[in-house]
């Protein structure tokens, strides 16, 4: 047995998977994660379809990465080639709106930071997550 | 603590309650508490005066789904009327409290001898009825976020409290989904400050993004909750 992480990559600042979950296998992370997938992108696929869930042991080594994409039910229906397509355009959506929401948390790392040299108010966090640190916002 | 804190039994009159005066028994709601099992007979009629009871369809591998709660506006072990009177669900305490119980069969004679009584409690079983028809539709059709801050928000509504006696494990079982789905989704509402929770407690700290995030079938549930009592308040000032 062995603990498995499964972070979700939602294309703005992600969530950890904290509690983690131990598993028999590898093979047993990949249908938890199938499963995972699907029950949080389901009756809402169009949108969550380009999330992706970013699995590392107990330990922090990365083990394998699956786009919801890949095992999106109401894909079914479509070509194979299609269906790569959808894939691959919902991988560069979700990597483009997460560039954008770390673009966007930098700015705010960096007015944060300077308001804070004034003694001025500034926004101090976003999505609950501190924004006053510029170390944090460069994703250190 | 009175027993007309039951909203059920606030809807009775007097001569109502005079047939069950002597049968009552005071217990406390545990939490994690099983008041009846599915498919075995009922002996029992729980009217909650605070806590929460949640039923489950139990599937024979041991998994379940929550199909209705029940809180002080209800009670747990009514049947319409024809026999067997054996569970169609498996009741648990989700938050802790305290019940009124009456034995089915009394309850079932003084219901015979008064027709308030009756229909009260007829009434209250369409709505649970009806609460289950619409988790139903709800586990088929939406998605496992609306879900989750519709189950918050009615549990909240049940014990009248924004703090809620509820684990992660607890939600992933009542929402028919994985430990880890829920401990995203948790994450998430945590994020977005819908919710705090730490070791065994949820609570709600923005109750107005938490219901706009919930499914229609939150205010379905709960409109169709408060009618009876809506109906008997009206009936009580124009008499």
């Amino acid at each position: 047995m062995a603990v498995y992480h499964f972070n979700l990559r939602d294309g703005g600042a992600g969530i950890a998977d904290t509690e983690g979950t131990e598993l028999p296998s590898i093979d047993a992370a990949k249908a938890h994660a199938t499963e995972v997938a699907r029950e949080l992108m389901r009756r809402k696929e169009p949108t969550k379809r380009t999330w992706r869930l970013d699995v590392i042991d107990g330990d922090g080594t990365p083990m394998f990465e699956l786009p919801f994409a890949k095992v999106d039910p109401t894909l079914d229906h479509l070509a194979p080639d299609l269906r790569e397509l959808v894939e691959r355009l919902s991988e560069s959506k979700r990597s483009l709106s997460e560039t954008i929401f770390s673009s966007e948390s930098l700015v705010l790392g960096i007015r944060a930071v300077d308001a804070r040299r004034k003694g001025k108010p500034y926004i101090a966090a976003r999505l609950g997550r501190r924004v006053d640190s510029l170390k944090r916002a460069l994703g250190g | 603590m009175d027993r007309t804190r039951n909203r059920l039994l606030a809807c009775l009159g007097p001569m109502d309650l005079a047939l069950l005066a002597h049968q009552w028994r005071r217990t406390t709601l545990d939490h994690g508490a099983v008041l009846q099992e599915q498919d075995a007979p009922v002996e029992h009629v729980y009217f909650p005066l605070s806590g929460a009871v949640s039923l489950l369809a139990v599937m024979r591998g041991g998994e379940g789904v929550e199909t209705a709660i029940v809180g002080r506006e209800g009670a747990v072990g009514l049947f319409a009327d024809f026999g067997p009177w054996r569970a169609c669900d498996r009741a648990v305490v989700q938050a802790p409290g305290i019940a009124d119980v009456v034995s089915l069969p009394q309850l079932r004679s003084a219901a015979n001898q008064s027709e308030a009584l009756r229909r009260t409690l007829l009434r209250y079983k369409e709505t649970v009825s009806a609460q289950a028809q619409q988790a139903a539709a709800c586990n088929a059709l939406h998605s496992v976020e609306e879900r989750t801050a519709r189950w918050l928000l009615q549990l909240s509504d049940r014990i009248e409290h924004n703090e809620l006696p509820v684990t992660q494990d607890t939600l992933s079982q009542m929402l028919g989904v994985r430990r880890t789905t829920v401990t995203l989704v948790a994450q998430k509402l945590q994020h977005d400050g819908l919710i705090r929770y730490r070791r065994g407690r949820i609570i709600i700290t923005d109750r107005a993004a938490l219901q706009a995030l919930a499914c229609e079938c939150y205010a379905t549930s709960r409109r169709r909750t408060e009618a009876p009592f809506e109906e008997a308040d009206l009936l009580r000032t124009s008499a």
